[in-house]
């Protein structure tokens, strides 16, 4: 197994997997935030709102 | 108020459709209550592979793959770089799909498609540009360069920024949703420029590396982490967007129950 202590470039690579990283989990975490919002909301507003849909989970 | 709004009316919409002789069309699935179902059971299946895939091909990819005997071990931007550009142009095939189909057919699911598809494809394209740029200083001593390829992919950006402004431009959704529809057909034009730029074109960018027909110039021990990568970061994308496109579709039923309360308190 490699050491990336010793890669060559190696701040342009920590550069780009940290964009990677960082956007994939704000994206990950808006989607997740805004479904479990309007779920909840949801199943507020109509009580006979199906679990099997996801609503109030 | 639209009759797909509300839960009372996907029952409704499920009934008029069995009733239809093309019952097993693609059309059965454009029903809201029926695509919530779907997807709150297909949504695992997309995030578990995700992780792992990504998890598994970027250990790979950082730590076990050689360096390039050219490149060094700035290569190892590929693994992110590739499957960032491979969502860009097939994120943008998906948002034309559904802007098709939102015109031919005008179903809501498909704009609101159409409208989760864009800021998540934005966002892989600007991902793609960045790490590419990353890429670049190190090799070409150049952050950016007006090279065929990488204006064609800039374009796709502004492209997919225009739809996400133009969808949202309008004060009746629907109208801004067909304007949005026609940018995303006419800018498909873009998508085989992206492809062929390297070919037309005397570029900075790399050629293909890798071909549907085996001409892989890559070696195995790059070529799998790669496809790993590119595997699971597909997932990871239909994953976000399903989760998205899920919350778009309970934001409208649950709008259509407070203007229908409003409506009977009124």
């Amino acid at each position: 197994m490699m050491n990336p202590l010793h890669y060559d470039h190696l701040p342009y690579i920590l550069a780009a997997y940290g964009l990677f990283f960082g956007l994939t989990l704000f994206f990950v975490a808006g989607a997740r935030q805004r479904l479990a919002l309007v779920s909840k909301r949801l199943k507020t507003a109509d009580p006979r709102a199906r679990r099997h849909e996801g609503v109030g989970r | 108020m639209d009759a797909s709004t509300v839960s009372a009316g996907d029952e409704v919409q499920s009934q008029e459709a069995g009733a239809r002789p093309q019952r097993r069309s693609l059309h059965r699935f454009a029903n809201p209550g029926r695509f919530l179902r779907l997807a709150a059971r297909v949504q695992p299946w997309l995030t578990a592979p995700a992780l792992v895939l990504t998890a598994v091909a970027l250990f790979w990819g950082l730590f076990l793959s050689p360096a390039d005997y050219q490149q060094g071990d700035a290569v190892r931007i590929m693994y992110i770089h590739v499957p960032c550009a491979w969502l860009a142009t097939a994120g943008y095939t998906g948002l034309a799909v559904a802007s098709f189909m939102s015109l031919v057919w005008r179903h809501p699911l498909a704009d609101m498609a159409a409208a989760e598809i864009g800021p998540v494809g934005a966002a892989v394209t600007a991902l793609c540009l960045a790490t590419g740029s990353l890429w670049g200083k190190p090799m070409w001593g150049a952050w950016w360069v007006w090279d065929a390829r990488l204006t064609s992919v800039l374009v796709l950006f502004f492209l997919y920024c225009g739809h996400i402004m133009l969808i949202r431009a309008f004060d009746d959704a629907e109208r801004g949703a067909r304007a949005g529809a026609i940018l995303a057909l006419v800018g498909v034009v873009n998508l085989p420029i992206i492809h062929f730029s390297v070919q037309w074109w005397n570029t900075l960018h790399q050629g293909n590396s890798i071909g549907i027909t085996g001409s892989n110039t890559m070696d195995g021990r790059m070529l799998w982490p790669l496809f790993l990568s590119a595997l699971g970061c597909t997932f990871g994308f239909a994953a976000i967007v399903v989760a998205r496109l899920r919350a778009a579709v309970m934001e409208r039923r649950l709008r259509g129950l407070l203007m229908a309360k409003a409506e009977g308190v009124a």
